[in-house]
């Protein structure tokens, strides 16, 4: 198909692998307008899904990161509070009307924008990412579901703010906790699990230079079968990207046993994953 | 092959039996993003009822399951090469009946039609193919349901984790709004001239509740053990302060293990590490819960909720009601969780109309369903 392979190519040159369900949700994003949720492990290119994009469409990209306890202020709008007193002192013995001094203060000059209200007021179409929306609060995801239905925002001192232009908006989600029925069915839903080998693979050789196709299936192929083991943090594409990097760096062309049991640490976090890996594959 | 249309509506109907709730806005929107594309794989089509459809990552085993269930033609018309897809694809452009070159054609009207009745046959016959997870009782799922069922029942814990992380995030916000810090915002104005830069709030502390949970992991409760030790795992991540313990005729903490496996290996894990069996190494609920008071009951103090998960069947050994009392007495909530319809509460051995008068709530869980209600109930 032509659009789903055109994604998948442009996509690649924007430093991103795309398989074809993950181009058809891009494709399908770009045509209903739609925001993306994406989940999926840690580490299997979620907000780098977005970037490319940015990327690939020339966009700017605004990234709200979110984290327990974000408000407004911070991820909208906030008067500048500081600047709105020394004005005040500035201004203090000049006589002046107070009403006027009000209407000074609270205009736009004063006013500081957050990721939210940037992305809808800048001058040219944007890329929104919000990550990891799970973090943060009910309240907070109420005021995000109706800026992504309106796209606009009232400031009680300013009036309505309606969007230039629509962004493009991802969400993504560790899933931590279960998000509203109706933010999700705002959203097309996108989920990234580990690849299959040889998308793994090419993900690796675009990502690290100079790393041998031999290496590169070695890599992915010792990667998949760790998987298959029950560990408590399974090594995600960015482990697998490390990995070769200190192996490039090392100096080794091929991965013996050996070779593997000195590097573990590079892609397992918790010392009992990696004392049950070296079991296993010292009874290999 | 048959109309697409239908098939797609039967394949809805499936997933909401099973408990995935569709909105018509999705359905529609599916119906628009089948059109819009061209299917050139099938991993084209899946991901477009994939993401239209569904929007929750722990029913994505049996989201597949059932899609594998009715587009089998793709596997078995297994299209080898592009060319051969997209032949597919043409055919079924034709069968949507939407925009496409021949749609107006009488003869694929009728054959719609026809198709239509007949798939809704289809749907009344496969109605109750597909049961919903939340709703299969334990008792049930241990004795006949199927290998398949309890596994995906399983991936479902994770889904309760959620729900009880979404509850604990609303509470905690309406807790949190401190007050503004009259002294603290004077004070620090005292550097800018009496200018007050920094408002300040003052923080209020929560005071977290400590668990104690007690599961019975006897063969009666083998089902349910396996759901209410999944649970634990959970809570263990949401208060720091979790303790867990499992009993059948003697109680062991179970706390480190539950810390460092994964929720699918704990019943294993817990049978073979944890001591659990006594002399007898029957249930004897009695016996048990002395058994914990006296290991444990110093820490139980007024931040405690004591949470048992189990039968009460006690075998006609004795129930040691006083220790429960006693217990309930030193903490702040006991909240008994049994896996037993009502209208068995007292009959034969049960002996959990006994312990109600010690409980400050007792749930019926028969199933994920209420066990996920009665868990939201309290947190
Ligand atoms: N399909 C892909 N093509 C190219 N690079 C990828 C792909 N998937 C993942 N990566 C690389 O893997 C690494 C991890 O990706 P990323 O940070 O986007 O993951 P994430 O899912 O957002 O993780 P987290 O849950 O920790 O935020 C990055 O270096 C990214 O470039
Ligand atoms: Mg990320």
């Amino acid at each position: 198909m032509e659009e789903i392979k055109m994604i998948k190519e442009k996509m690649y040159r924007a430093g991103y692998i795309c398989d074809d369900g993950s181009a058809t949700v891009l494709f399908l994003a770009e045509q209903l307008h739609k925001p993306i949720l994406v989940e999926g492990p840690a580490g299997v290119g979620k907000t780098s899904i977005a970037q490319a994009f940015a990327r690939m469409k020339e966009l700017p990209l605004i990234r709200l990161q979110c984290y327990e306890g974000i408000d407004e202020p911070r991820a909208l709008y906030e008067w500048n509070y500081k600047k709105q007193l020394l004005h005040i002192q500035a201004v203090a013995n000049q006589n002046l009307d107070v009403s006027e001094v009000e209407k000074e203060i609270f205009s736009e000059s004063f006013l500081l924008s957050r990721p939210l209200l940037q992305a809808i007021t800048s001058a040219e179409r944007a890329c929104l990412l919000i990550d990891e929306i799970d973090k943060v609060d009910f309240e907070f995801e109420a005021m995000l579901l109706e800026l992504l239905s309106e796209f606009q925002v009232t400031l009680p001192e300013l009036g309505t703010v309606q969007a230039r232009h629509i962004p493009f908006v991802f969400l993504t989600s560790n899933a931590t906790r279960e998000l509203s029925e109706a933010l999700k069915r705002r959203c097309l839903y996108l989920y990234l699990d580990f690849p299959r080998a040889e998308i793994e693979k090419m993900i690796l050789e675009l990502r690290v230079p100079h790393l041998s196709h031999k290496l590169s299936g070695k890599l992915v192929e010792t990667l998949h079968q760790i998987r298959q083991m029950n560990l408590r943090k399974q090594p995600s594409i960015a482990e697998g990207i490390d990995w070769a990097f200190s192996l490039l760096a090392m100096g080794k062309e091929d991965i013996s046993t050996d070779v593997i049991m000195e590097t573990l640490n590079v892609i397992l976090k918790y010392h009992e994953d990696i004392n049950q890996v070296r079991t296993s594959f010292a009874k290999a | 092959m048959n109309a697409i249309t239908g098939q797609i509506q039967n394949f809805i109907e499936d997933l909401r039996g099973a408990g995935i709730s569709v909105s018509p806005g999705s359905v529609e929107e599916c119906y628009r993003s089948l059109i819009l594309t061209e299917w050139s794989s099938e991993a084209v089509f899946y991901t477009i009822l994939f993401c239209t459809l569904l929007k929750e990552s722990a029913f994505i085993a049996i989201f597949q399951e059932i899609y594998n269930r009715h587009f089998h033609y793709f596997k078995i018309n297994q299209p080898e090469s592009e060319e051969e897809f997209r032949r597919l694809n043409a055919i079924n452009f034709n069968i949507i009946g939407f925009g496409q070159a021949n749609s107006g054609k009488k003869s694929d009207q009728e054959g719609q039609k026809n198709n239509n009745h007949q798939s809704y046959q289809r749907q009344v016959d496969s109605k109750n193919h597909y049961k919903d997870l939340f709703a299969l009782d334990f008792y049930t799922a241990t004795y006949s349901a199927s290998v398949e069922d309890i596994r995906k029942m399983e991936q479902l814990i994770p889904l309760l984790g959620k729900r009880m992380a979404s509850k604990m995030i609303i509470k905690k916000r309406r807790h949190q709004t401190g007050n503004f810090d009259f002294r603290r915002t004077i004070r620090s104005s005292m550097s800018t001239g009496g200018v007050p830069m920094e408002i300040l709030v003052r923080k209020k502390v929560r005071e977290k509740p400590v668990i104690f949970a007690l599961c019975d992991v006897s063969w009666s409760c083998l089902h349910f053990s396996y759901f209410s030790l999944s649970l634990v795992y959970l809570l263990e991540k949401f208060y720091r302060q979790a303790r867990s313990f499992a009993f059948i005729d003697e109680t062991d903490e179970i706390t480190s293990i539950i810390k460092r496996e994964s929720h699918s290996h704990l019943r294993p894990k817990v049978l073979t590490e944890a001591n659990v069996c006594g002399n007898s190494g029957y249930t004897n609920y009695g016996q048990s819960l002395s058994s914990f008071y006296n290991q444990y009951g110093k820490d139980l103090s007024h931040k405690s909720y004591v949470l048992i998960f189990g039968d009460a069947r006690t075998n006609w050994f004795g129930t040691n009601p006083y220790v429960l009392k006693d217990i309930q007495r030193r903490v702040k909530r006991v909240y008994w969780f049994n896996p037993e319809p009502k209208d068995e509460w007292g009959s034969g051995d049960s002996e959990i109309l006994i312990y109600k008068k010690y409980c400050t709530r007792v749930f019926e869980c028969c199933n994920l369903g209420q066990l996920a209600q009665a868990i939201s109930d309290i947190v």
